[in-house]
């Protein structure tokens, strides 16, 4: 009897045991069921916003397409009655003068002038827009460099003559032909002899072309100077972006739309090329523009910046135990000076040109110090700065921000050790550079 | 008398343009669209043409390319006038036969110089 309550209790248990496995069998199964489910239904949301985003990006297309084709036909639409405006007023201007009435000319050169600015910026704002849409294209020919010099000096001498300014051309005999988009060509040193001219009163502007050779590759270099009223660093530094001036003072004063410097930065980079300047308060500009000799026909899908500088296959060529400088820029100008200052100064020098470059490039070659560029694409200097901060190998490593504005305090607070605004001071990079190598040594 | 062509479809442009070159010592002629402009070069027989390159009927492309076909009209100089430097529009401009390109709204001194070469030129 007691066997058969054990055999009864055993099989009660079994049973019991085997109804919670089952139990919890049916909820696992019903769990994964149900995440199957789930599974399947996100999947098909992703399907459904995959599917929504590829017609929000059809869109977006289709409005930006939209917004070329109505600027194009609209600037053109500007551009008629414009025409009769400027063209009446030139021709009434005409018949004044003839017939003796000079305050009826000024007031119809008045008319004539405005209708011109306005047409300028018409151009600029359509050239602008093309740009941003993609749509600039580029058309390659090979041209005679001291051909088109000769052109835009003969097109921007009565704006010089004007000012009572006197212009210098410097363009060496066999200057030779380059290969790169005339009109865009003419146009970048236009806006520039016209912007020297505009601002540089009974002074001196000067225009000179040469061509160098530089890491495998033959270079022109122009480069528009005038002795006029300069610009603060923190002026240069806003100087490139569209619709902005030194200042709204020199909009009031001056004219202009503020997009030539705009379109000229653009126009070089789509050949590959750069346009810097360098700027004193009171004493002058100079603008140089450095383009490929041969300008390469733009890939499609690519249109970042070249990579600039030395790179890490440099680093073996190194003499062993010179102190080392890394250059974290994107303008190759910028790597162009400060490697040949350094190098006199005994330094080696390599180059990255963004930030993701250099802290590969610092990690490779342990630096002594790091320039380091505020302005970046992408990446931006701080961002680098903070990244190389938080690295443990590189810590310690101290890096001098090189910026167009003075941001001296966020620079220290970020960790930076040193600190130089553009255009950068050969003596005081030299000082800096050479400061933080003793540091680096008795350290 | 010099004897010039202005083929233009803007009314506005064409008793400008018109009236500026009488003013210095041109006689003109008017067309206003392409195909009138080809019949008018057979016609008129003019020194020089200025051609404008959006035209309705026949567009200025087109026209010089006529005016080039045809043996009696062949060596007339044609000026092309667009009303912007468009990518394109010189080497189209070029290609359709044309002499010389300039844009709108004209710069008279600077017209009248390309007129001058293309008419000295002639013998």
């Amino acid at each position: 009897m007691r066997g058969v309550m054990l055999l009864a209790a055993a099989a009660i248990v079994v049973a019991f045991a085997a109804a919670i496995a089952a139990a919890v069998l049916l909820v696992r199964s019903l769990r994964a069921l149900r995440a199957l489910r789930a599974l399947r239904a996100r999947a098909r949301e992703l399907e459904a916003a995959n599917a929504g985003l590829e017609r929000a990006c059809a869109a977006a297309e289709q409005a930006s397409e939209a917004k070329s084709a109505f600027l194009a036909n609209m600037s053109h639409e500007l551009r008629t009655p414009l025409n009769a405006i400027i063209g009446y007023s030139e021709m009434l201007e005409e018949e004044a003068a003839d017939r003796q009435l000079p305050a009826l000319a000024a007031d119809l050169g008045k008319i004539r002038r405005s209708g011109r600015h306005l047409l300028s910026l018409i151009n600029d704002v359509l050239d602008l827009s093309k740009i941003e849409a993609g749509r600039m294209r580029l058309h390659l020919e090979a041209f005679d460099v001291a051909d088109m010099v000769a052109d835009v000096v003969s097109s921007v001498q009565p704006l010089v003559a004007q000012r009572g300014n006197s212009l210098e051309v410097g363009c060496p005999p066999r200057l030779g032909a380059m290969r790169a988009d005339l009109v865009k060509v003419r146009q970048i040193l236009l806006n520039l002899t016209a912007n020297a001219a505009k601002f540089t009163d009974r002074g001196h502007i000067g225009l000179a072309a040469t061509r160098v050779a530089d890491r495998d590759r033959e270079w022109l270099v122009f480069e528009v100077r005038d002795s006029g009223i300069g610009m603060t660093a923190e002026q240069v530094g806003r100087l490139f972006q569209p619709f902005v001036q030194a200042d709204e003072s020199t909009t009031r004063q001056y004219g202009g739309t503020g997009l030539g410097l705009a379109i000229s930065r653009r126009f070089c980079r789509m050949m590959g090329g750069t346009i810097t300047v360098e700027s004193e308060p009171g004493k002058g500009s100079c603008f140089r523009v450095r383009l490929p000799a041969a300008v390469e026909a733009p890939d499609d899908d690519d249109t970042g910046e070249r990579p600039t500088g030395l790179t890490v296959e440099h680093a073996a060529l190194l003499a062993p135990g010179a102190t080392t400088v890394l250059v974290i820029d994107d303008d190759p100008a910028v790597h162009e000076v400060m490697q040949r200052t350094l190098t006199r100064g005994g330094f080696s020098v390599l180059g990255a040109a963004s930030g993701a470059e250099g802290i590969a490039t610092a990690h490779a070659i342990r630096p002594a110090v790091i320039a380091l560029d505020v302005m970046m694409p992408g990446q931006d200097g701080w961002q680098v700065l903070r990244a190389l901060k938080g690295d443990p190998v590189l810590a310690g490593t101290p890096v001098i921000m090189v910026t167009m504005l003075d941001e001296r305090p966020l620079a220290l607070a970020l960790g930076a050790a040193d600190y130089l605004v553009k255009p950068i001071d050969r003596d005081e990079l030299l000082r800096a550079v050479r400061d933080l190598c003793h540091v680096a040594l008795a350290g | 008398m010099t004897k010039i062509l202005l083929v233009e479809d803007n009314e506005l442009n064409r008793d400008m343009l018109s009236r500026r070159l009488a003013r210095h010592g041109y006689e003109v002629v008017m067309a206003v669209d392409g195909a009138q402009g080809v019949d008018m070069v057979a016609t008129e027989q003019p020194d020089l043409i200025l051609l404008d390159m959006s035209l309705p009927v026949m567009d200025g492309r087109e026209a010089a390319r006529r005016i080039r076909q045809e043996e009696s009209t062949r060596g007339i100089p044609i000026i092309a006038l667009t009303a912007h430097a468009m990518e394109g529009d010189r080497e189209a401009a070029h290609a359709a036969g044309c002499d010389d390109y300039d844009t709108k709204p004209v710069e008279l001194p600077r017209l009248l110089g390309k007129m001058q070469a293309l008419l000295g030129s002639r013998p």
